[in-house]
C-alpha cells in the first residue's frame, strides 16, 4: 500500500463527489439549512401561534349577559386576556361553525344568587376542543372567572369587617439556580445529539453508496481492479471519502444549529424560543464534542462502506440505508430523552455511547472515564469495519456478487 | 508473452472455465471466440487478476496472476467491455487519474496524451464530462486509459460492443495496428469476422474447454470448413457431442 495511491484515490473521489448535485444538497444544504428549520420550526411556529392568540381578542357569545353585568363588563375591558363580546342568533351553531370560540352560559338570577351567597348556581362554559382558538378563549374565560370569583370573595370579607389579606397568607417564587450554560445545554440535549449522531451515522452515506454499489453498477470497479495499487489503497481512499463527506455534514450541521441560536434572537426579537434555546457552550466542551461526531463518523464511514461494497447495486444498497437510519436512531432517541446512564458498560454501545457523551458535554460535564471508553470502543469499532471492508474489496465473490 | 497452463475456475458446483490451456507469444494478435457464457469474460477476469483461478495458472511476461497479481497488472492495459469511466470526470481527468494510478510522471502522460487522443479523434471531446459521452466516445476514451501507460499486453473483451459501424471500424483499426508491434493482445469476441479479419490464431471456446486452437487456416482444415462461422459451428458441435 502506497500513501500516494490512497492520496490519489481520495481526491479522485472527493472531486466526483463535490460534482454529484445530489451528495452536495444532503453534504452542504440539507444540514445547513434544513436542520435548523426542522428542529426549530415547529417549535417557532407553535410558540408565535400561541403569542398570536393570546394578543388576539377571540369573539364570545354570552347567554342571559343581562344576569351578570359585573362580569360581562369585566370581559369587555380585560386587555390582558382579550375577549370580545358578540351577538349570536344561534350560539352553538355558531361555535360548532367557527365564527365564535366560546360561549358563556349565564344562569337565570346570576346575580341575585351571587350576592345572597348561594352558591348552587353555576355558569356553563360550551367549547369546541378540536378548535384551537376555542381553546385560547376558554384559557381566557377561566383566568377572568377566577378574577372575578377573587373579588366576589374579597367583597364579602370586607363586608364582614376581615382584611382582604387572609386571602394571601403568604407568597412564594421559584428562581433558576442552574448557570445559562446547564438550561439551555439541557434543551439543547434533547435534540443535538440525535441529530449530531445521526448525520455522523448516515451524513456520508449517498457518497459510500455511490463509490462501492455505484461503481459497482457503472462497471467502473472493474476498471479500478486492473490497476496496479494494492486493493488496500482503494479500500483506504475511499473510506477517507465517506469519513470526509460524512464529517464535512456533520460539522455544517453543527454549524447551522449555531447560526440559527445566534442569529435567531436578532431575526426574530420577540420570541420566547430564545429565551431557553442557547447556543451557550464552553470552547472544551465544543472541542470535545466535535471530536465524538469525528470519531462516531469514521466508525460509521468504516462499517456502513463494509455493508455497501457487499451490496449489489444503488437499490439494495439504499434498502439497508433505511434499516441503518432506523439501528442508528434507536440508541440515539433512548439516550436523547433518557437521563445519562452512569454504568462505563453502556459506554461500550456503539452511538449510544456517543450521543451520551455528546448529552453530557452539552449540559458542561466532561466525564473523562465516559470519553475514554466512548473514544477507543468506537476506534475498535471503525478498525474492525476497515478490516471487514478491506476484505470484503479483497474477494471476488462479494466484488462480483450475482 | 502469456502461458495459460490447465487453468481452471468454479463458481460452486459450475465449472465456467474447465482447464484450459494455451499460450500467446509477444506481437501475436490472439483470439477468443466463444459464444455468450462460453466462459471468455472469466477467462479474461484470471488474466487481468480480478478473479483468482480455481488451479491452473497464468503466467504473463513470467510473471504468475496468481502470486504476484500486483506486478502482472503493471504490465496489462484492459479494455473491457463496459467501459468504465466516471461520468461525473472529463475524458481527460480519467485518462489522468490511470495514469496517476500506474505512477506514470505528469510529463510522461501529457506526452502519451498527445500520442494518443489525435488518432483516436478523443481531442474533440476530451474536456467533456464522460457521462455526457455517446458510446461511440466512450468506448475510445476507454481504449485511450488502457493503452496510457503503453503495455506490452493488452486484453480486448468485446471491444465493439454496441458501437455504430464507423465507431467499430475505428476501433479495429486501432487493435489492428498493433499487428505490427510487439505488443501481446487477446482479442475475446463472438463476432466471427473481427477475429477472422485481426487475430493471427483463434481459440475457439465453448463450455469453458478449448474446442481448437490455431490460425485460421489450421482452423479450415482440422473442421473441413471454407469460412470462420461453419468452422465455429462445426467445431463447437464436436465438443458439445463429445461431452
Amino acid at each position: 500500500m502506497h500513501l500516494k495511491h490512497v492520496g490519489l484515490v481520495w481526491g479522485k473521489e472527493l472531486l466526483d463527489t463535490i460534482r454529484d448535485r445530489r451528495t452536495l444538497i444532503v453534504m452542504v444544504v440539507v444540514p445547513l439549512l434544513l436542520m435548523p428549520l426542522l428542529v426549530f420550526g415547529p417549535n417557532f411556529l407553535r410558540i408565535s401561534q400561541e403569542e398570536s392568540k393570546a394578543k388576539q381578542a377571540q369573539s364570545i357569545a354570552i347567554i342571559n349577559s343581562q344576569e351578570a353585568p359585573k362580569l360581562v363588563e369585566m370581559i369587555r375591558s380585560d386587555t390582558e386576556d382579550p375577549l370580545r363580546v358578540v351577538d349570536a342568533a344561534d350560539p352553538q351553531a355558531a361555535l360548532l361553525k367557527g365564527d365564535i370560540a366560546a360561549v358563556l352560559v349565564v344562569p337565570q338570577g346570576f346575580s341575585q344568587s351571587v350576592q345572597s351567597e348561594d352558591s348552587s348556581q353555576k355558569l356553563v362554559i360550551q367549547r369546541d376542543v378540536s378548535n384551537s382558538n376555542s381553546t385560547a378563549a376558554v384559557d381566557k374565560l377561566e383566568k377572568i372567572l377566577d378574577s372575578y370569583r377573587r373579588d366576589v370573595v374579597r367583597d364579602r370579607l370586607v363586608q364582614r369587617g376581615i382584611p382582604a389579606e387572609v386571602l394571601d397568607p403568604f407568597s412564594y417564587q421559584s428562581v433558576n439556580v442552574a448557570p445559562e450554560q446547564r438550561v439551555s445545554g439541557f434543551f439543547l440535549s434533547l435534540l443535538l445529539p440525535l441529530f449530531l449522531v445521526l448525520y455522523a451515522a448516515i451524513g456520508g452515506a449517498q457518497t459510500a453508496i455511490d463509490i462501492t454499489a455505484g461503481e459497482k453498477e457503472r462497471g467502473t470497479l472493474e476498471s479500478l481492479l486492473v490497476a496496479p495499487p494494492s486493493r488496500t489503497s482503494f479500500v483506504l481512499g475511499k473510506f477517507l471519502t465517506i469519513f470526509t463527506v460524512s464529517l464535512a455534514a456533520t460539522t455544517l450541521s453543527l454549524a447551522g444549529f449555531a447560526l440559527s441560536l445566534t442569529f435567531g434572537p436578532q431575526l426574530f426579537p420577540n420570541s420566547q424560543l430564545f429565551d431557553i434555546f442557547k447556543f451557550a457552550i464552553g470552547g472544551s466542551e465544543l472541542a470535545l464534542l466535535f471530536g465524538m461526531t469525528a470519531i462516531v463518523s469514521a466508525m460509521m464511514s468504516a462499517l456502513t462502506f463494509a455493508l455497501y461494497i457487499w451490496t449489489r447495486n444503488f437499490k439494495e444498497a439504499q434498502t439497508y440505508t433505511t434499516y441503518m437510519s432506523f439501528l442508528v436512531m434507536i440508541p440515539a432517541f433512548a439516550v436523547s430523552f433518557m437521563d445519562p446512564p452512569t454504568n462505563f458498560q453502556a459506554f461500550l454501545i456503539p452511538i449510544y455511547n456517543a450521543t451520551a457523551v455528546i448529552k453530557e458535554l452539552l449540559m458542561g460535564e466532561i466525564n473523562w472515564t465516559h470519553i475514554a471508553i466512548t473514544f477507543a470502543s468506537s476506534a475498535i469499532y471503525a478498525t474492525i469495519g476497515l478490516i471487514l471492508a478491506n476484505r470484503m474489496f479483497n474477494n471476488e465473490k462479494v466484488l462480483f456478487r450475482q | 508473452m502469456i502461458q495459460v497452463t490447465d487453468l481452471r475456475k468454479e463458481f460452486g458446483d459450475f465449472v465456467a472455465v474447465d482447464g484450459i490451456t494455451f499460450e500467446v507469444k509477444s506481437g501475436e494478435i490472439f483470439s477468443l471466440l466463444g459464444p455468450n457464457g462460453a466462459g471468455k469474460t472469466t477467462t479474461l477476469r484470471m488474466l487481468t487478476t480480478i478473479f483468482k483461478p480455481t488451479s491452473g495458472d497464468i503466467a504473463m511476461n513470467g510473471i504468475s496472476v496468481t502470486r504476484e497479481p500486483e506486478k502482472v497488472r503493471t504490465q496489462l492495459g484492459v479494455l473491457a467491455e463496459a467501459t468504465g469511466l466516471y461520468g461525473r470526470l472529463t475524458v481527460e481527468e480519467n485518462v489522468r487519474y490511470f495514469a496517476r494510478l500506474r505512477d506514470m510522471q505528469e510529463d510522461q502522460i501529457k506526452q502519451r496524451i498527445s500520442e494518443i487522443f489525435p488518432p483516436l479523434g478523443i481531442d474533440e471531446f476530451a474536456e467533456k464530462r464522460a457521462g455526457n459521452l455517446s458510446k461511440g466516445m466512450k468506448q475510445k476514451a476507454a481504449l485511450a486509459i488502457a493503452i496510457i501507460h503503453n503495455p506490452p499486453v493488452i486484453l480486448f473483451d468485446e471491444p465493439t460492443s454496441g458501437l455504430d459501424v464507423m465507431s467499430a471500424r475505428q476501433v479495429l483499426e486501432f487493435i489492428e495496428s498493433y499487428k505490427k508491434t510487439d505488443k501481446t493482445v487477446i482479442l475475446s469476441t463472438h463476432l466471427m469476422h473481427e477475429a477472422e479479419r485481426l487475430c493471427d490464431r483463434i481459440a475457439i471456446i465453448n463450455k469453458g474447454k478449448i474446442a481448437a486452437i490455431g490460425t485460421f487456416a489450421e482452423l479450415q482444415k482440422q473442421s473441413g470448413q471454407k469460412g470462420l462461422e461453419e468452422i465455429f459451428v462445426k467445431l463447437v458441435q464436436e465438443v458439445s457431442h463429445a461431452s
